[in-house]
């Protein structure tokens, strides 16, 4: 397996407040990995790590051989994140939010372009249906949309950027039951969906232990350090007492 | 499915287009006999005149333009805030008076308002005679009446449930109002005046221009005598004056004043107010021959009769006028407003927004006559001159806005595309730019009638509108059509208020409508 990405020794914040501790990790292309743990255990410090948002304090990430700060935009823009407070853009509409997924990969003409017309109307289409969302949904503003809605469209967006790489910070946290598990799905690929490509590496943060069987590695944080990093079929209901005790 | 699917940011970048037919038009009355002399005024921009008299001069001038501003910023602020009061309708609901009264002062105040402060300036100049008081009455006047119409629309703006229950529970219609409205006005009655004050002192300095004294006089001196490096050591004088307001202002608005006791925060408006009019009153005594009373009072009016009105009427063609106006505004606002975005985009770096903010502020200072008369020393007069020197003015003012709204943004949500891989100029477009795009477009609507009425400083220039007119018919007295171009503006202005008012309405409709009326006070 390749090497996907990799984590070394990683620490954020100061003495009083270590939001992430000496943290190492490696993920190999097809891992889906579960990332676990309560509220301030630090998973989505973690996740921007990973995606170049957040300087750590020490370490370094290398994402495909390369160290993160390293990367150009085309390189970037292979990891994708969903993020937990969505970041959509409020004053455009749906299809213009999708498409941004793509201005990683595109030039500053069809970014303008993006904001005067409707751009690549055919695969936000697709996109948004294999979503179960209605194709009338692409011309309306985010502000008139539900926080299920919402949390869909962010997840086009990244699908619109067809990254390699998937680091989804609790994308089913405003899903019904039913919807978190066909997300999910989707997410993980296990839909076998014919209307757009997914990354086939994903560490995705959760508050469902229940979804973990669909995940090949589980990830518990429990604060700012890694309490366990097991594959699913290792794992047993102590470790998870443990982190959410 | 809709094919266009235009969005506020590109609404405001999409005006930048208007620079090739306005350089173009320049460009086309070119003479290169004056090149040199643009040039020698960029390199005095480096080389000032130190001379201790140019500088002692200068000063002078600076102490007289800030008087000015300072008494006039003071006082109509003062009598703002009293009119303001007067023409809310929460206040007459609460004093149980007909509600027709609001909007009667309203319309009353409009007059004043829609009057540019130079028009106000050339027409006192005719009763008063070449007096300080002259810039100080053509400031107060239309500011007085702009400031009242921001709080009372603030005013107006305010829960009335708050008043109504403090009425119910036995208190009076005064103390109600008191009580329940001086709490959230008094931040935005600050937070408005501060700024008024740089707008005080920019119609300080272009009613200088006009001959009035003080800095705008000596830069226009200067220019008219091409010795720039004086004109340059006024125009760095002014500009770090503005630059020290800048910061009072931005201190004073940012720094918490909760900690201070109530009885303090009282006294602060009031040291503020007698301070401001001594400092105001000591530097216009000392450095000029400023006079409150007006005893050469000299007056040319000769009231017009029907016939001279019909006369004026018919022999003036009054509706290619009021298009070259509207052409004017359009084609300046168009600049303004794409202008500062534009710039951010090609380079958002800190350095590079360091700088602009230097030339906004160089943009700012300079009244837009002096720009338009900097412009003809390489190119023939026209409405292309007028509209680019207007244009520059306004934008130095809309960077301002601009760079200050994204400061205030929060950065929390800024990462998303630029961590998607996009590059800096379209992360800045659609992270930072877009989410401010929609207050920004609503300001520049409001800017559009600012510089509407500021046609009248620039018609002269470019030789065309009703603005050239106002200056003709000044010079030859003759009333008839000096008050048909009065009567002109004022029937503009109040009809293009209204449909910016409609759009800023539009623009802002997701947000909160006080934003509609704060934007209004720089």
């Amino acid at each position: 397996m390749t090497r996907l990405l990799e984590i070394v020794n990683i620490s954020v914040g100061n003495k009083s407040t270590q939001r992430l501790k000496d943290i190492n990790l490696s993920i190999d292309e097809g891992e889906k990995i579960a990332l676990l743990g309560r509220n301030g255990s630090g998973k989505s410090t973690l996740i921007k790590i990973a995606n170049g948002s957040l300087i750590p304090n020490s370490g370094k990430v290398i994402f495909m051989g390369k160290d993160l700060k390293e990367l150009k935009g085309r390189q970037k823009s292979l990891i994708g994140t969903i993020w937990q407070d969505l970041r959509l853009i409020e004053e455009l509409s749906v299809i213009q939010n999708i498409n941004s997924g793509a201005l990683g990969r595109r030039n500053l003409l069809w970014s303008l372009l993006n904001l005067f017309t409707n751009l690549e109307v055919k695969e936000c289409r697709q996109i948004i249906k294999g979503l179960n969302l209605y194709e009338d949904i692409l011309y309306r503003n985010i502000k008139c949309l539900s926080g299920g809605q919402r949390q869909r469209v962010a997840i086009a967006r990244f699908l619109k950027q067809k990254a390699k790489l998937m680091l989804a910070d609790e994308p089913i946290s405003s899903l019904d039951p039913e919807l978190s598990n066909y997300v999910i799905n989707i997410l993980l690929n296990k839909e076998g969906s014919f209307y757009f490509d997914v990354p086939n590496t994903a560490i995705i943060s959760l508050h469902r232990p229940d979804l973990i069987n669909k995940f090949t590695r589980v990830i518990g944080l429990k604060n700012g350090e890694i309490l366990f990093d097991d594959k699913k079929e290792d794992l047993d209901n102590s470790k998870f007492k443990l982190l959410y005790l | 499915m809709r094919a266009l699917n235009i969005t506020p940011p590109i609404i405001a970048l999409l005006p930048s287009l208007v620079l090739l037919p306005v350089l173009s038009g320049i460009a086309f009355g070119l003479h290169f006999g004056g090149v040199p002399l643009i040039l020698e005024f960029l390199n005095s921009a480096l080389n000032p005149s130190l001379d201790p008299i140019v500088v002692k001069a200068a000063l002078k001038a600076l102490e007289i333009t800030l008087g000015v501003a300072l008494i006039s910023w003071i006082i109509s602020s003062l009598i703002g805030l009293v009119l303001g009061i007067i023409s809310s309708n929460l206040f007459w609901k609460v004093i149980g008076l007909n509600h027709f009264f609001p909007i009667i002062i309203r319309r009353i105040l409009a007059v004043p308002r829609s009057i540019h402060e130079l028009i106000w300036g050339l027409l006192l100049l005719q009763f008063i005679g070449f007096n300080l008081l002259v810039a100080i009455l053509a400031i107060i006047i239309p500011y007085s009446c702009l400031f009242a119409r921001v709080i009372s629309d603030q005013i107006d703006v305010l829960d009335e449930r708050r008043v109504t229950a403090i009425i119910q529970s036995g208190s009076g219609g005064y103390e109600a109002l008191i009580t329940t409205i001086a709490p959230p006005m008094a931040p935005i009655i600050y937070s408005h005046t501060a700024n008024r004050l740089e707008c005080a002192l920019r119609g300080a300095t272009l009613l200088g221009v006009f001959g009035l004294g003080g800095l705008g006089t000596e830069l226009q001196l200067t220019l008219q005598s091409l010795n720039f490096r004086e004109m340059w050591t006024s125009i760095w004088l002014l500009i770090i004056l503005v630059a020290l307001i800048e910061r009072l202002v931005g201190w004073l608005k940012n720094n918490d004043i909760e900690y201070i006791p109530n009885t303090i925060k009282l006294l602060i408006p009031v040291f503020i107010f007698t301070s401001t009019l001594i400092l105001s009153l000591y530097l216009l005594k000392t450095n000029s021959s400023f006079e409150l009373s007006t005893r050469e009072l000299d007056l040319h009016w000769n009231p017009p009769n029907i016939n001279q009105f019909l006369t004026s009427l018919h022999s003036l063609p009054w509706i290619k006028l009021l298009l070259q106006t509207l052409c004017l505004t359009f084609l300046a606002s168009f600049i303004a407003i794409s202008g500062p975005p534009l710039g951010m985009m090609i380079s958002s770096s800190n350095i590079s927004l360091q700088l602009q903010s230097i030339f906004w502020t160089f943009l700012r200072v300079i009244p837009a006559p002096l720009f338009a008369l900097l412009i003809l020393l390489c190119s023939n007069p026209s409405i292309w001159v007028a509209a680019l020197a207007l244009g520059l003015h306004h934008l130095g003012i809309m960077g301002r806005v601009l760079k200050e709204n994204l400061e205030s943004q929060s950065n929390s949500s800024l990462n998303a595309i630029k961590a998607s891989g996009a590059s800096d100029t379209i992360s800045w477009i659609y992270e930072k730019f877009t989410s401010q795009s929609t207050n920004y477009l609503a300001y520049g609507a409001y800017r559009t009638d600012v510089i509407l009425r500021e046609t009248s400083a620039i018609g002269l220039v470019g030789g065309s509108g009703l603005g050239w007119q106002l200056l003709e018919s000044l010079s030859s007295f003759n009333w008839a059509e000096i008050i048909i171009v009065v009567c002109i503006y004022f029937i503009i202005t109040i009809t293009g208020e209204t449909l910016t008012d409609h759009w800023r309405l539009h623009c802002i409709k997701y947000t909160r409508k006080e934003a509609l009326v704060l934007n209004q006070s720089i």
